[in-house]
């Protein structure tokens, strides 16, 4: 039977990210450091103690760990081993957490050549993260980022996705087999995996209203929204079982706690607490399951968005709006009661990043101010102006053309006309209207053909859009024009195709 | 199709709290994802106005899009408030070449809309304009004239205020391009982009605010908006020059 290679690389990219993640570890295994005893340090174990550190701080609950903590605990766990001192643990200890949250800002970066896409890949991390809980500005604290915590689970034996249905499992063993400590440490972890769960379908909403932009993005949140959905669901009632499991316990410890000799005492305790942690991490989870389900009705919203964006521009605010307001059946004062108040609508001062693109008044050579007198120019920068203008010409040449529209003649009048609905900002300065005097002045132009270098230089753009025709002719006309405060004569412009139509 | 004028009152209700504050509370971001025809209404009194409303965190905000819309900070007002007295249009224009340079940092692949970095140091930020800014410099003042006529963009003037900010230091022995002119200029950007919500700060670290993630991975690197500007500032390769990393789209 024929092997499908296509199956073979599915999710390669996958795969490939899971084993990127050690890459970090292996990075820190190449650095050559030594103790003042000249021995080589350990930067390989330091990463992962530095992660499980970290880890165990989240399970107490302690978000805030500085770089302090950390060299503190390095020097507490190493310090039989090395020669260091404070300070150095404390380079040490920021060596590692710059390998796992680069000070520049940039994600820590495995690339690959991605066997599936054909092309190379590179995944990016989020392995340590500031931590929230910062009121202090001077010093730093991190905590584990959702990589981090992925790396933490992946040196166990599971996988990362079934971690919470797991650490139930687990919990249901250790319960059966009255191992109470461990049961508690177990429900630890379950919150921990909650909240980082949170966190990912946070980012998966925010995503979801940034990204969707076809069909193929918003079917795959859907499925992922679909996938967690499921699985919660299932988790949630195996908190349910698990709940009726420990108070099942508790009972069998019968009514007086006074009774019980000093290990049940002991027992009867933490399977007290086992209850009350155990049904924060249910009530948790079970905000999960509401949170899963706005997922999938906001990757819905946020498709049909997208998809409204993309038709905003066919949308006729006249019939659509207007006809619809006014054949309400709501009496006319009412009408002008509800538009009244959009001529004196509060309006609020922003700054659209967009505008960063808008286009701006170009400093041409004349408008520049000078305070000396015109020097005569050289010819180089004589023809490097002559070529500017050669680009300007072109653009407005294209615009002539197009209100033309397949006419050979046209004057100035209907141009100023057409531009100033279409294209008002080439009407503003003067650079329109030169273009006219010259071409009048050299009317009739024969399209191609160019006296000298200079004229080259400067008919090239025209001589580019009018290529198809054989010559162009600007004669006057008697009427004057106003435009911008700009007066000129009007004109006619004339073009000859090469076959000898047109006058 | 009718829709009851109750319906419409508190779409409208929402839409002048939005325009008022420029974003909106919780209780009306919930309203307006949960109702289709209210969500349509607003879409509709936004677009009159030439606005976009878009939605990021737990917030909507109201984008203006025309060019003289009446929605926009001016350009007086910037200049007033952010930078120094007797500002230009063209410290303006480097503002926004420092907006758009610190954009493209944290959105430098090519393959995918998401960000590829979490934040930047204002130091680097610094780095990666000057870059940027040289690399242009380096293609001769003839092509970039042209340039400027085809991009209607005063790339000219940008570069001459850049350089303008280089205070000779009689202490530094290798010119440095981190002046403290210059991060005098980035620090004012900086504040200006902290009061329009666009950046947020911790510590020493910039981050992009999700109002700012949405936009630019709705519209910025849509050549329809940007006028193939985006591209343009980052295909040309710098000069080699001591500890360089070239970025180049190209």
């Amino acid at each position: 039977m024929e092997i499908n290679t296509d199956k073979i690389t599915e999710n390669y990219s996958e795969r490939m990210s899971r084993i990127g993640l050690f890459s970090f570890l292996y990075g820190l295994q190449g650095k050559q450091q030594r103790d003042n005893d000249g021995r080589k340090i350990d930067f390989f174990g330091l990463g992962l103690l530095a992660l499980l550190f970290f880890f165990e701080n989240m399970l107490m609950r302690r978000n805030k760990v500085s770089v302090m903590d950390l060299a503190a605990f390095f020097s507490e766990k190493t310090g039989g081993q090395y020669n260091l001192t404070s300070e150095q643990y404390v380079k040490v200890a920021e060596t590692v957490i710059s390998t796992f949250r680069p000070t520049s800002g940039v994600r820590p970066e495995f690339s690959y050549f991605d066997w599936e896409r054909g092309r190379e890949e590179t995944a990016r991390y989020r392995i340590l993260k500031r931590s929230s809980a910062d009121l202090n500005i001077n010093a730093q604290y991190y905590t584990l980022d959702e990589d981090g915590l992925a790396l933490i689970f992946a040196t166990k034996e599971y996988f990362n996705e079934f971690q919470i249905s797991i650490n139930q499992l687990l919990l249901r063993k250790q319960l059966e087999k009255g191992e109470f400590a461990g049961a508690l440490r177990q429900i630890e972890e379950m919150h921990v995996e909650v909240l980082a769960l949170k966190e990912r379908i946070l980012k998966i909403k925010q995503d979801v209203q940034r990204n969707i932009v076809s069909d193929e993005t918003y079917n795959r949140y859907k499925t992922i929204a679909g996938d967690i959905g499921a699985r919660l669901k299932r988790e949630n009632l195996e908190f349910s079982e698990l709940m009726a499991f420990v108070k099942e316990l508790q009972a069998r410890f019968g009514a007086d706690v006074e009774l019980l000799n000093e290990k049940d005492r002991q027992s009867y305790y933490l399977i007290t607490k086992i209850d009350v942690e155990l049904d924060k991490a249910h009530f948790e989870h079970k905000k999960l399951l509401d949170e899963s389900f706005l997922l999938e009705k906001s990757a819905l919203q946020a498709a049909r968005e997208s998809i409204y964006f993309a038709g905003v521009d066919a949308f006729n605010f006249n019939q659509e709006v207007s006809n619809m307001i006014f054949s309400l059946p709501i009496p006319a004062e009412d009408v002008r009661t509800l538009c009244e108040p959009f001529l004196g609508l509060r309006r609020m001062r922003d700054f659209n990043i967009l505008r960063v693109f808008a286009e701006q008044r170009v400093e041409t050579e004349r408008e520049v101010n000078t305070d000396t007198f015109a020097e005569p120019i050289s010819e180089k920068e004589y023809i490097g102006y002559l070529k500017a203008s050669s680009i300007r010409f072109e653009r407005f040449m294209g615009f002539v053309l197009s209100y033309m529209e397949g006419r050979v003649t046209i004057d100035l009048g209907e141009i100023v006309e057409k531009a100033t609905v279409h294209n008002p900002e080439i009407l503003e300065g003067r650079g329109f209207f030169d273009m006219f005097m010259v071409l009048h002045q050299k009317s009739p132009l024969l399209i191609g053909y160019d006296e000298d270098d200079k004229m080259a230089a400067l008919f090239s753009g025209i001589n580019k859009v009018l290529c198809e025709y054989e010559s162009i002719m600007v004669t006057e006309k008697p009427d004057i024009l106003e435009v911008n405060n700009i007066r000129v004569q009007n004109m006619l412009v004339s073009l000859r195709s090469k076959d000898g139509e047109g006058r | 199709m009718l829709i009851d004028d109750e319906l419409v009152m508190k779409a409208f209700a929402i839409y002048s709290r939005l325009s008022a504050a420029g974003k909106c509370g919780a209780e009306d971001y919930r309203r307006y994802m949960s109702d289709d025809e209210i969500r349509n209404l607003i879409h509709n009194f936004a677009y009159v106005q030439e606005c976009a409303v878009i939605a990021a965190g737990e917030s909507l905000y109201l984008i203006p899009f025309a060019k003289n819309s009446i929605y926009h900070v001016s350009n007086e007002f910037i200049k007033t408030k952010y930078l120094p007295d007797k500002a230009t249009n063209g410290d303006l224009y480097l503002m926004y070449a420092a907006l758009i340079v610190l954009i493209g940092e944290f959105y430098d692949s090519d393959k995918s809309l998401e960000a590829s970095r979490d934040f930047i140091r204002i130091e680097e930020w610094l780095d990666k304009l000057n870059d940027r800014l040289e690399a242009l410099k380096a293609i001769g003042a003839d092509k970039l004239k042209a340039y400027e006529i085809e991009y209607k963009y005063n790339w000219t003037t940008i570069i001459d205020k850049w350089d303008a900010l280089n205070d000779i230091s009689e202490k530094a022995k290798v010119q440095d391009a981190r002046t403290k002119s210059r991060y005098a200029f980035l620090n004012s950007t900086k504040k200006f982009l902290l009061d329009m919500e666009l950046l947020y700060e911790e510590g020493e670290e910039l981050f992009l605010t999700e109002k700012t993630k949405v936009i630019v991975q709705k519209y910025f690197m849509e050549e329809e908006y940007n006028q193939g500007i985006l591209d343009f500032i980052y295909s040309f390769k710098r000069k080699e020059g001591p500890g360089d990393a070239v970025h180049s789209k190209n």
